[in-house]
Parts: C-alpha cells; sequence; structure tokens
C-alpha cells in the first residue's frame, strides 16, 4: 500500500507547500499593519484564582459573618424582645442584606441551591406578607418543604422586624411565640447556606472553580459570566424598571415592589449592587483594590479597548443617574423621572456587558446549546 | 453527431449506467447508526425537554408556523419512533417505510423552532430524503435476506452519485462562503474563537497568536473548497479521507458542534471505491456469519437493477438545481448578508461569525400611551433569546407574539418596537433595526427589509 502511495505523496506535498507559501504570502500583506502579531496573553486562570480568593470568597465570608451576627441579633430578640434590641437586630440585618449586593452575581456552585440561585431564593421581593402571616400561624411550620420563595430570606427578615406601618412598641408587642419562632426559622434558614456556601467555596470548590480555564457552557468563566450578566439586569429588571412601573403589564407606577419596602433602604441597595456589578467588570475587590476583572480580559481581546472606553462613559452616566435618585424612601418618590433615567441608562449598558463582552471574549453564553455547527 | 445530441446522448446513457451497490448499503448503516446516536443523545441531554416541551413560544419557519410540538409523552413517542427507525434503516428492514419515518419525524422535530436551526440538521433532512428514492436496501439487509428477490448487487449510478453531489455542494459551498474580507484578511472571527480556547491539549498554547488564526482560515477555506476534488481522485482519496479526520476532529474539539464531525467524516465514506466497500461488508458478513442468506447474496448472477423511473429524472433534475441555486438568493438582497441576514440560511454557512446581539422590547398602549419594556427571559429560553437577538426576521416574530399576549392580557391594539444592538466580529454593536418602527405593523417576506439599518463599516484596530 505504502509502495502505490509514494509518488502521490510527492503531489500531496507539492499541493501542501503551495497553499503554505500561498497563505503567507497573503499573511505577509498584512504585516505592515500589525495584524499578525501575536495577541497579548491573557490568563484566564489567573483571573478565576483572582477573582475567586479577592472578591467571590471575601463576600462570601462577609456575608457569612454578617448574617451569623444576624442570627445572634436574632437571639437575642426572640429571648429578650425589646425595642432595643429590635434595633440591634435591624442593624445587623442591614449590614447582611448590604453585603449581600456584593454576593447576589455569585449564585453559581455552591450557591446554586435546591431551589435555584441563592439571590433567587433567599433574596426575593417583594415578599408575600398573607403568605407569611398564615404560615406564622402553623405551629412548627415545615420551611424546608416549602417551595414559596416569597416567605423567607433577607426579605422576609426585612417584613419581620420593620413590619408594614406598625410602631415599634406595637412591632414588638406583637411578636408572640409563633411570630419568633417563624422568624428564627427563616433566619436559620440564611445562616444553614451561607455556613454551607462558604464551607465548599474554601474546601473544594476554590480549586475546581479555579483549574478548569475552559470556556464553553458550564465552564467556571461562563459561569461567573453569566451570573454577571444576569445580576445586573436584575438591578435594572428587579430594583428600578418593576418598581417604577416601566415593564409592559404595568399602567402605574408601585412602590410595594421595591427592594427593602419595609426598611426603605432601596436606593442604598441599588448603589451598592451595582457597585459590585462594576467590581466584577472593573476587576476591583470590595475595597477597591485592583484585581483581574473582564476590563483586563478585553483589553487583550479584537475589538475590546473600544468596547472598554464605550462600557466607561456609560458606566459613569449610570452612577450620575443612581446619585441622582432622590433620598430617603425609594417607595415615596416611586412617580420621579429619575428612575426612568435611571432605567434608560441601565438599559443603553446592557448590550456593552451582554452580548458584546460575550462576543468579544468567544464565550459560550447559554447552559444548553445544543449541538452547534 | 452534433455536439448537441452527443450531450443528449450522455444524458441519456447516464441514468442506463449501473455500479456496485456496496457504498450504498454501508452509507444507509452509517447513516442509520450515527443518527441513532444523535437521538439518544438528544433524549440523554434532556434537549427533549428544554428545546421543545418546556418553552412558552417557538420560532417558525417561514411558511411553518402551523408546526406545532406535542405533549411531553408526544415528543418523547415521536424520539422513541425516531430511534427505532435508525435500527431499522441500518439493518435495512422494512427499509422504505421507515426511511420515510425516520425523514418525516426528523423534519418535523426539525421544524418546530428556527432558533435550533444548525445546517446539519438541513443536511440529515436532505440525506434521509434522498435515502427515500434509492434501493439501499437491496443488499445485506434484513429485507434482502427476508426476500431474496429482491438482492441486487448493482444499483444505478445516480443512486451513489445523488450524495456525492450533495455532500459536495455542502463542502464547496462552504468554502465558498469563507472567500469574504473578514474570514480571509482579518483571520475573524477565528482570530475571537481560538484564544479563547487556549486550554485546549497540544494546540492550545498556539491558539492565541493572531498567525494561527490566519493559518486556520486559509485552511479551512481550501480544505472545504477543494477537499471533494481530492477525494474524487483515486490517488489523493485516502489522504484526502485523513485530512476529512484530522479537519473535523480538530473542530470538534476546539467548538461546540455537536455531532456535525462524525457525521460528515462516517458520510464522506460514500466517495471510496466500490471495491473498499465490498470488502468492509464482506468482512461484516464474516462477523454476522450465521446469516446464510445475505452471505450467499454475494453472488455475481445478482439481477441488475430495475431500469430507472423516468420520472425521477426531472424531479432529481430540479431537486439539484434548486440545492445549487437556493444558497445564491442572498445577491438578490442589498446589503451585508452577515448583517441582514437575508438569504443566509440553508447555504452552508457555517461558523463564519461572530455575532451577538441584546434587544429590548418597547410595547406600548395605544389607549393609554404608556410604554413599558419586555422582560425577554420571561418569554425565551437563554438560547432563544440569544438567537433571536440577531436575526430580523425572528426579532418580527418575538415582536408579533408580544403584540398578542399583550393583546390577549386586555392591551387595545398594542404596538411594539425594539432596540437591538448587535456586535459582528469585535466591532462595536451597531442598531441593528430601526428602533422607532412599529414591528406589528410588519410581516415577514422575502422581499428586502427596509426596516434593517444598513451595517456601518468599522475597520478593527
Amino acid at each position: 500500500m505504502s509502495k502505490r502511495f509514494t509518488p502521490i505523496f510527492g503531489k500531496w506535498f507539492v499541493l501542501s507547500l503551495f497553499s503554505l507559501v500561498l497563505s503567507i504570502g497573503f499573511l505577509s500583506c498584512g504585516d505592515d499593519t500589525e495584524e499578525v502579531l501575536p495577541a497579548p496573553d491573557f490568563d484566564r486562570a489567573a483571573m478565576l484564582a483572582s477573582v475567586a480568593d479577592n472578591l467571590i470568597i471575601p463576600n462570601f465570608t462577609a456575608l457569612q459573618a454578617s448574617v451569623d451576627v444576624l442570627s445572634t441579633a436574632t437571639n437575642e430578640f426572640v429571648t429578650n424582645t425589646t425595642e432595643e434590641n429590635l434595633t440591634g437586630l435591624r442593624t445587623a440585618w442591614v449590614q447582611a442584606v448590604t453585603d449581600h449586593q456584593y454576593c447576589s452575581a455569585f449564585g453559581f456552585g455552591p450557591a446554586d441551591l435546591l431551589l435555584g440561585e441563592y439571590a433567587k431564593v433567599l433574596g426575593a421581593f417583594p415578599v408575600s406578607e398573607s403568605k407569611i402571616e398564615g404560615n406564622i400561624l402553623v405551629s412548627d411550620y415545615n420551611l424546608a418543604n416549602s417551595f414559596d420563595l416569597d416567605v423567607r430570606g433577607f426579605y422576609g427578615v426585612e417584613y419581620l422586624i420593620y413590619g408594614n406601618g406598625q410602631s415599634d412598641s406595637e412591632l414588638v408587642a406583637g411578636f408572640d411565640q409563633n411570630r419568633k419562632d417563624y422568624l428564627v426559622l427563616i433566619v436559620d434558614e440564611l445562616k444553614t447556606n451561607f455556613d454551607n456556601i462558604v464551607g465548599e467555596w474554601t474546601s473544594t470548590y476554590r480549586q475546581e472553580f479555579v483549574s478548569n480555564d475552559e470556556t464553553s457552557s458550564g465552564s467556571p468563566i461562563s459561569l461567573y459570566y453569566n451570573g454577571f450578566v444576569k445580576d445586573y439586569e436584575n438591578i435594572k429588571n428587579f430594583k428600578v424598571e418593576l418598581p417604577a412601573g416601566l415593564t409592559a403589564d404595568q399602567e402605574t407606577p408601585d412602590g410595594s415592589l421595591v427592594a427593602a419596602f419595609y426598611s426603605g433602604i432601596s436606593r442604598d441597595l441599588i448603589i451598592e449592587h451595582f457597585e459590585n456589578s462594576k467590581n466584577i467588570y472593573f476587576g476591583l475587590t470590595r475595597d477597591g483594590d485592583e484585581i483581574i476583572g473582564f476590563e483586563e480580559y478585553l483589553e487583550a481581546a479584537i475589538g475590546g479597548p473600544e468596547l472598554v472606553a464605550q462600557t466607561k462613559e456609560a458606566v459613569t452616566r449610570i452612577d450620575a443617574a443612581i446619585a441622582d435618585l432622590p433620598e430617603g424612601r425609594l417607595s415615596d418618590n416611586i412617580e420621579s423621572d429619575k428612575l426612568v433615567t435611571l432605567r434608560d441608562e441601565l438599559q443603553d449598558n446592557t448590550a456593552n456587558f451582554k452580548s458584546s463582552v460575550v462576543s468579544l471574549l468567544g464565550l459560550t453564553i447559554t447552559f444548553n446549546s445544543g449541538d452547534g455547527d | 453527431m452534433t455536439a448537441k445530441a452527443h450531450i443528449h446522448k450522455r444524458w441519456v446513457d447516464y441514468w442506463e449506467q449501473t455500479i456496485s451497490i456496496a457504498p450504498l448499503i454501508t452509507f444507509r448503516m452509517a447513516f442509520g447508526l450515527v443518527m441513532l446516536f444523535s437521538t439518544v443523545r438528544y433524549m440523554y441531554m434532556g434537549w427533549v425537554d428544554s428545546q421543545l416541551v418546556d418553552s412558552v413560544l417557538h420560532f417558525s419557519y417561514y411558511g411553518f408556523d402551523w408546526v406545532q410540538p406535542l405533549s411531553r409523552l408526544g415528543m418523547y413517542s415521536i424520539f422513541i419512533v425516531m430511534a427505532t427507525a435508525c435500527i431499522a434503516i441500518t439493518i435495512g428492514w422494512y427499509y422504505r417505510f421507515f426511511t420515510i419515518l425516520f425523514f418525516l419525524c426528523f423534519t418535523y422535530v426539525e421544524l418546530i423552532d428556527i432558533t435550533y436551526y444548525l445546517n446539519h440538521y438541513y443536511f440529515v433532512s436532505i440525506i434521509a430524503f434522498l435515502l427515500i428514492w434509492v434501493p439501499a436496501n437491496r443488499y445485506f439487509s434484513v429485507d434482502a435476506a427476508r426476500n431474496p428477490d429482491l438482492q441486487q448487487k448493482t444499483v444505478s449510478r445516480w443512486c451513489i452519485d445523488i450524495f456525492k453531489i450533495q455532500i459536495a455542494i455542502v463542502y464547496i459551498y462552504a468554502g465558498l462562503a469563507k472567500l469574504n474580507y473578514d474570514w480571509l484578511f482579518q483571520g475573524l472571527p477565528l482570530a475571537i474563537w481560538l484564544p479563547a480556547k487556549t486550554s485546549v491539549p497540544i494546540i492550545g498554547p498556539l491558539l492565541k497568536y493572531r498567525l494561527t488564526a490566519y493559518l486556520f482560515s486559509w485552511a479551512g477555506m481550501l480544505f472545504d473548497t477543494f477537499i471533494i476534488l481530492f477525494l474524487l481522485i483515486r490517488q489523493t482519496r485516502m489522504l484526502a479521507y485523513l485530512a476529512v479526520v484530522v479537519f473535523h476532529t480538530m473542530t470538534g474539539v476546539l467548538f461546540q458542534i455537536g455531532i456535525f464531525p462524525l457525521v460528515m467524516i462516517m458520510v464522506v465514506t460514500i466517495f471510496f471505491s466500490p471495491a473498499w466497500h465490498e470488502r468492509l461488508i464482506e468482512r461484516l458478513q464474516k462477523l454476522l456469519g450465521g446469516l446464510p442468506s445475505i452471505a450467499s447474496s454475494n453472488d455475481l448472477s445478482a439481477p441488475s437493477p430495475a431500469r430507472t423511473n423516468r420520472l425521477l429524472i426531472p424531479f432529481l433534475t430540479v431537486f439539484f438545481a434548486f440545492q445549487l441555486l437556493f444558497p445564491w438568493r442572498y445577491l438578490l438582497y442589498e446589503g451585508n448578508l452577515f448583517w441582514t441576514e437575508e438569504g443566509y440560511r440553508f447555504s452552508w454557512r457555517v461558523m463564519l461569525m461572530e455575532k451577538a446581539g441584546t434587544a429590548t422590547f418597547f410595547v406600548t398602549n395605544k389607549r393609554t400611551g404608556r410604554e413599558g419594556s419586555v422582560i425577554n427571559h420571561r418569554f425565551l429560553n437563554p438560547h432563544q433569546e440569544k438567537q433571536m437577538a440577531m436575526q430580523p426576521d425572528l426579532i418580527l416574530q418575538y415582536a408579533h407574539f408580544l403584540r398578542d399576549h399583550y393583546e390577549q392580557k386586555g392591551m387595545e391594539d398594542p404596538s411594539v418596537r425594539a432596540e437591538v444592538w448587535v456586535t459582528l466580529n469585535g466591532r462595536p454593536a451597531q442598531l441593528l433595526i430601526d428602533p422607532e418602527v412599529d414591528l406589528t405593523k410588519l410581516e415577514d417576506t422575502w422581499t428586502q427589509k427596509e426596516w434593517i439599518l444598513p451595517f456601518k463599516e468599522h475597520n478593527l484596530k
């Protein structure tokens, strides 16, 4: 067989050589424009390690700690139900829900719970007052058996400790044993979950996360990216657009749809939430130290520097629009044009964060890519 | 004899020519097995649910909006039927019935949602359709074993040539599609995709270089355009096939393209000589020694094929004329094909561009004048949203769905507009369509879509 092919090998060889010469001939035309220079090396493994160690794990650890404080304050409050302890509990809650803004984008891996990404399960708003009140009436209520998202989590705790319109003394007086039990129940659920999430991240998941630098669907970098985009869209959709009545179904704004309706810190949470989006994109720790973000990754990509410049402008406008939101309770100012402006600015930046990043980086966005061709 | 008469005689003679049936037999079995694998894989991956059953809405092919998915049970039944048909095709059992059944089921599933459009699904439909018309069960099959009268060792030559022609169209058109500025002179989109694949073993470290993208672009273009030529020449055939295996394996490793590489590696064997296929079948016959009636059919005295049905000639001529011409319809449209995608599909444009978009829809209640935006993921899965956000005809379909949806919810005469930002091969995103146009007033047609904004050339730095 090999003998029969000997002369043909020659022909094939000549042809390959011809194609190679042809290709190189064309390539050398590009030399003037420096297009054949190698792209600057961007080390995805380094990015994953950088964000795991400086962003995700520290942020979850901070959240775990503040939830722990929340849990202690809850126990104190239920044993000694006073207005003073209620104030302490509220302070602990504000810290925890603030720390949650810095983690909600990382709802994958250990933070992907049985009922979905943790922020969807434990950060659902608005909660259902009637369902919560119903659950409270059931002694030994089994939270683990419930699929309801609007009866638990940070904003379930918020409803219980801020109430809807009652004075603090009325609220404290209303805390019977069933109410206390339910509060403990949903705070315990928070504590168990964040203990687990931090435990898994620091024991096994970190290694799993940083050791796979593939870009296909389901890879750590695609999970991280998808989480980032979805979380950013959640700011726009759920913290701004829905309460401001700007979606297609709505006729009017609805202040009760804001995040943190009972405590009235909605505006603060929008600020903190967007901070984390920026940290992910630009590669910053929560304290503002430089780490590796998508920006660095993009700087090495074709068309990337232009996208980064465009994104920076859009982000500056969003910051300005957030700063411009009326002070005080957002639900009281829900008709404000400033919310429409913020929505528009967030909207203008969506393509920058969403389709353009993924396209320029060659990342696979969907979880379920089918056969592809 | 005049030249015209000569050509006519060759044409008439062609349809009388016969050739060994062996390549067709291998082809039948290879196709059946790959499709069996594909069908089972589709179920195993959970795609029956995630792509067909769970969706709130489906995007239709033009003119096929009457094709709707069945219930979950119904869809799984279709897949079970398809898997059964694949086995039947492989072993040649009630061959024609199961080939027709497979073609119908596969094409039905394919037509349910255009966002899952793949060139290779279209290819599979075409091959299944062509298999209906050829007697691929006349040898080494259960049908031939049960009814020895069916057996024949030769077939009309066209029965094998139609598959070669179809495969040739796929490769050569895929090659011609690569003759564009971005592919050849910018190394795009490979220069975007390859650096993301540096974790691939062995060649990974090379992929970050722009030079690699150029080499791959040119090699891919040359491969697609000329591989058929080298498969046809006896002396280069085995090397060409080696190139086919290497090329498709590499694309399979580098990109998420599922079973497409396997399909091509298998079907291309039809270019091998009849002798090669005869040896392969002999070996298989020995392996399956317990089937004497099949073994004995390896007999030169087997009858020759029936004369070609005269009606098939114009039918096949029209079929291939369509295959050859339809991909060129894009020339009838103005504008950048990659941008407008008018005439993009069904043309063997495979892995040609990196395109992605973000589409936001705004619905206005005409009575109140209030405009509200749409949260897409309430209606679309991520894959559907991604595909819709860069293809004008799908944007229009979605807008019409939204109109109907909000009308049903009591909104009077809603209008729908969309802001769609699309990036093509790394260029800054541009608006794809006129953001002010009321999409409910437009219909999808074959004519130029005037509401698509022109693509602004932008030289990448």
